[in-house]
């Protein structure tokens, strides 16, 4: 029995949703494959300059997935725990009363529930379905794939231990999450926003038939095998992202001039705009992202690499497509650009914020001095 | 297959483990990573080889081609190219925007040559180098360090004797009888690694082709470019050698780097 037929209202035909998400990720995993299985045929007849090129792709490529890969089988793992040990229906009791309580405690979720951004959005749908309001469940939409441990983990160890990095990040995504599911919550009621008889793509990953297939496997040795073959699903189904954004960034990272490609770098709102840009291009995966935007050290200033950190695990391309199948259009539009929105302006105020912190700083150490 | 993708996934981990191959893509304290990433694998592959059916629909055991097929094409490209060293393209491509180290590395020098029009190859625009040092003092005992060695602990180290591994860089614009021999950094992984290179001067120079290894033993000496100080390395000798074990040297300033 699967989710699915959990819910007798939801139809067993796709939505067109779950269609255009099916074609859109369909469309650029094979353009991938393609590609991938030409530059491996034709390397050999490539001139010397071009196999250069082809190396240093690969190089990039290979070192970002090498890094980036672990920490996602991690992510994949807890996942497959919470699939088997956690039920929606307890996390929706956590979510239930008045609103901004639990969106409150919703967009801190994730410290309890690490999951990943692929991950959550079949979540957050059974989630709704039990009754959670949707200003929560918005709110733990964004924040689960930042405000969790094996993010902060992940970053800190992008950054070699530098704390003010993962504080920030995990501050920023967790204050951006309030307070776009609060002003999602305002302007949608649950119905308003959701698609009634969708079917998101992925509810076959953690719906499931969890309930019956547990009651035969009772001994905890089961159940981890069950959770570890849950985790199995979610790497075949987050890991080929990851695969394709890490060549996407290796790609850019090689045949485009980091400089063109962001107006020149800097710290400016060009290069933070660059950056949110690249972060909705690249889908990259929550739990490696922090290595990608580390690599821009030097290129583009914290301001670029935190709006990289916190847009990327909640709008890109492959979230919009998932995104389909689970709100309507209005407010996938509403959605994504509050995001953008909040995103810029939370990143720039943080940024004034820490100057000004700075300047009193400065400004006391100097009347001590005199 | 599943299961197949599991296990080839754990095997490649592995052999990069234990071959050290990874320092071809991670710095060396990052192994552990692939320890932990094999755990996890593991413990997929026994879950899916021993878990059965976790849903009705058997997505694990009965994935689509697609996902397992993007899930294979990195360890054929692995398998393709296991140990991928950064070369001169590399550097060339990647010296552009290191602007952070433009003072330290020879970043001066590609500056001074991509500025203006290109002089043909050979041609002496900068030189001759006015520099000081080696004339002056006496070289002390060959101490081996890499090229960011020399651009930290300059000018500290000008008239210091020092025996230097790396590889050849050329390009137009720098004068006869120079060469900038050079290292990439890594700080996490090979998309962080970002390179540092020092101007070598030596009568030789040209002998050594673009992307050989060579070690420079010689003496540190100073030289302007754009009124910009930076070091240069006098070489008494260059001698080619094999590539060695880890093409990248660690970040001796993770701290530094960050600013």
């Amino acid at each position: 029995m699967t989710a699915v037929d959990d819910h007798p209202e939801i139809p067993s035909k796709p939505g067109a949703g779950g269609r255009a998400a099916g074609l859109t990720g369909k469309g650029l995993q094979l353009a991938f494959i393609v590609v991938a299985a030409g530059m491996l045929c034709f390397f050999g007849r490539l001139p010397h300059a071009r196999q250069q090129q082809v190396r240093e792709v690969i190089r990039v490529f290979l070192g970002i997935l090498l890094e980036a890969m672990p920490f996602m089988l991690v992510g994949a793992l807890v996942g497959g725990l919470i699939e088997v040990f956690v039920s929606p229906e307890g996390l929706a009791k956590i979510l239930s009363g008045r609103r901004r309580r639990s969106v409150l405690v919703a967009a801190a979720m994730g410290v309890i529930f690490p999951v990943c951004e692929c991950a959550i959005v079949p979540v957050v749908r059974r989630l709704v379905r039990k009754g959670a309001p949707l200003s929560a469940a918005v709110a733990f939409l964004l924040a689960g794939p930042i405000v969790n441990p094996i993010v902060a983990a992940s970053t800190a160890v992008a950054y070699a231990g530098d704390w003010h990095v993962v504080a920030a990040r995990l501050a920023l995504g967790y204050v951006i999450a309030v307070v776009v599911g609060l002003a999602i919550g305002k302007v949608f009621q649950g119905g308003q926003a959701l698609i009634p008889q969708g079917r998101d793509p992925h509810a076959h990953v953690h719906g499931g038939d969890g309930a019956p297939r547990r009651s035969r496997l009772r001994r905890f040795g089961g159940r981890l095998l069950e959770a570890a073959h849950h985790g199995a699903s979610d790497f075949l189904d987050v890991g080929r992202f990851l695969v394709i954004g890490a060549f996407v960034t290796g790609v850019l990272r090689t045949l485009v001039r980091q400089e063109h490609l962001l107006g020149g770098g800097g710290d400016g709102p060009l290069a933070m705009l660059g950056m949110m840009g690249l972060a909705f291009v690249l889908n990259l995966c929550s739990e490696a992202d922090a290595f990608v935007a580390a690599s821009f050290r030097g290129l583009v200033g914290f301001s670029g690499q935190m709006a990289f950190m916190v847009l990327g695990p909640m709008l890109d391309l492959k979230l919009l497509a998932m995104y389909l199948a689970l709100f309507r259009k209005r407010a996938i539009v509403a959605l994504a650009v509050s995001i953008a929105a909040a995103v810029f302006l939370s990143i720039v105020l943080y940024g004034h914020l820490v100057e000004l912190v700075h300047l009193c700083v400065l400004l006391s150490r100097r009347s001590i001095a005199s | 297959m599943t299961l197949a993708v599991c296990v080839a996934w754990l095997g490649s981990f592995a052999w990069l483990f234990a071959g050290g191959g990874y320092t071809y893509f991670l710095a060396p304290a990052y192994g552990v990573l692939l320890v932990v990433g094999g755990v996890v694998l593991a413990a997929f592959t026994v879950g899916v080889a021993f878990g059965g059916r976790a849903c009705a629909h058997g997505d694990a055991t009965r994935a689509a081609w697609v996902p397992l097929a993007i899930l294979v094409v990195p360890l054929a490209f692995l398998a393709a190219n296991p140990r991928p060293v950064p070369t001169s393209y590399a550097f060339a491509a990647r010296a552009g925007y290191s602007r952070l180290w433009k003072s330290i590395i020879a970043l001066g020098v590609l500056d001074h040559a991509r500025g203006g029009a290109r002089p043909a190859q050979g041609s002496a625009r900068l030189s001759p180098y006015p520099t000081s040092g080696p004339a002056a003092t006496m070289p002390g005992p060959r101490q081996r360090v890499t090229p960011l060695d020399v651009a930290l602990d300059y000018p500290g180290n000008v008239g210091q004797g020092i025996a230097m591994d790396g590889m050849v860089y050329r390009q137009e614009g720098l004068p006869a009888g120079s060469l900038v021999a050079f290292r990439f950094v890594i700080t996490c992984c090979a998309a962080d690694a970002w390179p540092a290179g020092i101007l070598v001067t030596s009568e030789k120079a040209r002998a050594f082709p673009i992307d050989s290894w060579v070690r420079v033993t010689g003496t540190v000496a100073s030289t302007s470019v754009k009124a910009q100080d930076m070091p240069v390395v006098h070489a008494e000798r260059i001698v080619p050698i094999s590539p060695p074990g880890n093409p990248y040297i660690e970040n001796r300033l993770r701290k530094g780097a960050r600013r």
